[in-house]
């Protein structure tokens, strides 16, 4: 089932729909969500409530080819208002690098020499991620990380191209400063 | 070697590395699970809603009762004013050229409060009958055709009269929606009962045709009646019981819906 066909026949009723649409796009939204929140749990609840969230209105959604952007809108939008949510948000930032420090390879204990160099750019990048301002880190996460268009992105974030483009440029400066001892 | 290949891992691109941290990142506990708690999610707020959508059924149908008493406590009202207030007597009706039960005020009041319960009612639109002999009488129907909503209402007034008898004229005055079906009964002068069903149909010239079949005694009568008259009664049907001969008669008077209404 291709997505504006699942989107159109969750919006006309079918049930089977939109976990099509969830299978689809859970693990962009959740790499999203933990790259940006820099801890596991945050990033759980942030893709389950998007997804949520997107049930709740996908009735409203017009232009059904554009499913995975919207849901990614309704992500940034999640972790945009959380981060500034004021007390909570300086709690959560500090719990989110806090939890960097602590994060090991999820798979497991990291048992050979390949894992562990993975495991220390991993958290290298998250910590770098962690210092940029909240419009950079999504840029960064969705245009150098997932690879999508900086036109998709600025969509996804509400801002122009090139407002995208120097974000984008001023995260790789960022990214090599910290990122200098793993880079050739 | 293997010392040389570590070097190797370490030292790449930073879109590479980006790309592989990207392409590494995974739940704490797996994929499968976090995908299994979001569809839990998903399922549970799906069950929450259809419970919430059953109650918004039970109060919109408490709702729709409470309408129900609203509507019958009005007709009730208006059918107890009408003779104080109109002075007429229902006979005069037919030459008086006004309207005897229901008075331009109390069609006016009644108007405005079909314009503010009918939100209740959904798709069911409501119908109001007061007749002469001391009776009124309701009901919701489903309008036959779309754009009954702005067309507002159809003030009908129903007139059984017995061939021959001066005395025997009786009156019903009917508020109903065009296209909307009424079934409702209507006495006889003499105590017999007359089933009637009609759909009231409004022209774009403002006239009126009514669709109607009337019932007495086994007899049915059945028809459509065009540009039905405003000042003078427009006959629907003769029926026969005995000896004795019925004359079934309307008026009708398209009325625009006014009034403020209540957001529901």
């Amino acid at each position: 089932m291709t997505e504006p066909s699942a989107t159109r026949e969750h919006q006309t009723g079918d049930r089977q729909a939109f976990p099509a649409l969830v299978d689809r796009h859970y693990q962009s939204v959740y790499r999203l969500a933990y790259h940006y929140a820099g801890n596991h749990q945050d990033a759980g609840d942030i893709c389950q409530q998007t997804f949520l969230i997107a049930l709740e209105r996908i009735g409203s959604l017009r232009d059904r080819e554009r499913f995975e952007g919207w849901v990614l809108v309704i992500a940034s939008n999640l972790l945009r208002r959380r981060i500034r949510h004021a007390v909570h948000g300086r709690r959560w930032l500090r719990k989110g690098r806090r939890d960097i420090g602590r994060q090991a390879d999820p798979a497991g204990a990291a048992a050979s020499c390949g894992d562990a160099g993975r495991n220390e750019r991993a958290q290298a990048v998250r910590t770098a991620l962690q210092k940029m301002p909240e419009k950079m880190r999504l840029a960064a996460i969705l245009v150098l990380m997932e690879g999508r268009p900086q036109k998709d992105v600025a969509g996804i974030l509400n801002c122009s191209p090139a407002t995208i483009c120097r974000c984008v440029e001023a995260a790789k400066d960022l990214l090599r400063a910290d990122l200098r001892e793993f880079i050739d | 070697m293997t010392k040389s290949n570590d070097k190797h891992d370490q030292h790449r691109d930073i879109d590479e590395i980006l790309q592989e941290v990207y392409a590494n990142t995974q739940p704490p506990d797996s994929w499968p699970a976090l995908r299994e708690r979001i569809g839990a999610a998903v399922s549970d707020r799906r069950r929450r809603a259809r419970s919430e959508h059953r109650q918004i059924a039970f109060w919109r149908r408490a709702a729709l009762a409470m309408a129900a008493c609203l509507m019958v406590s009005i007709g009730l009202l208006l059918h107890r004013q009408a003779p104080r207030h109109s002075g007429d007597s229902p006979d005069a009706a037919g030459t008086a050229g006004g309207f005897a039960l229901l008075t331009q005020a109390q069609t006016d009041r009644l108007v405005q409060a079909f314009a503010q319960v009918r939100g209740l009612f959904a798709d069911q639109h409501p119908w109001l009958m007061i007749d002469s002999a001391g009776a009124s009488q309701m009901g919701l129907t489903l309008p036959q055709g779309p754009g009954h909503r702005e067309e507002g209402l159809v003030v009908l007034r129903l007139a059984v009269e017995e061939t021959g008898r001066e005395d025997g004229r009786r009156y019903a005055d009917l508020v109903v929606f065009p296209r909307q079906e009424v079934v409702c009964t209507l006495q006889t002068a003499a105590g017999s009962t007359i089933e009637l069903r009609l759909v009231p149909v409004l022209g774009k010239d403002g006239r009126v045709d009514i669709d109607f079949v009337a019932r007495l005694d086994g007899q049915t009568r059945e028809g459509r009646v065009t540009q039905v008259g405003r000042d003078a009664f427009s006959s629907l049907a003769q029926l026969r019981l005995g000896a004795s001969s019925f004359n079934l008669g309307a008026t009708a008077r398209p009325i625009p819906l006014s009034g403020a209404r209540i957001a529901l």
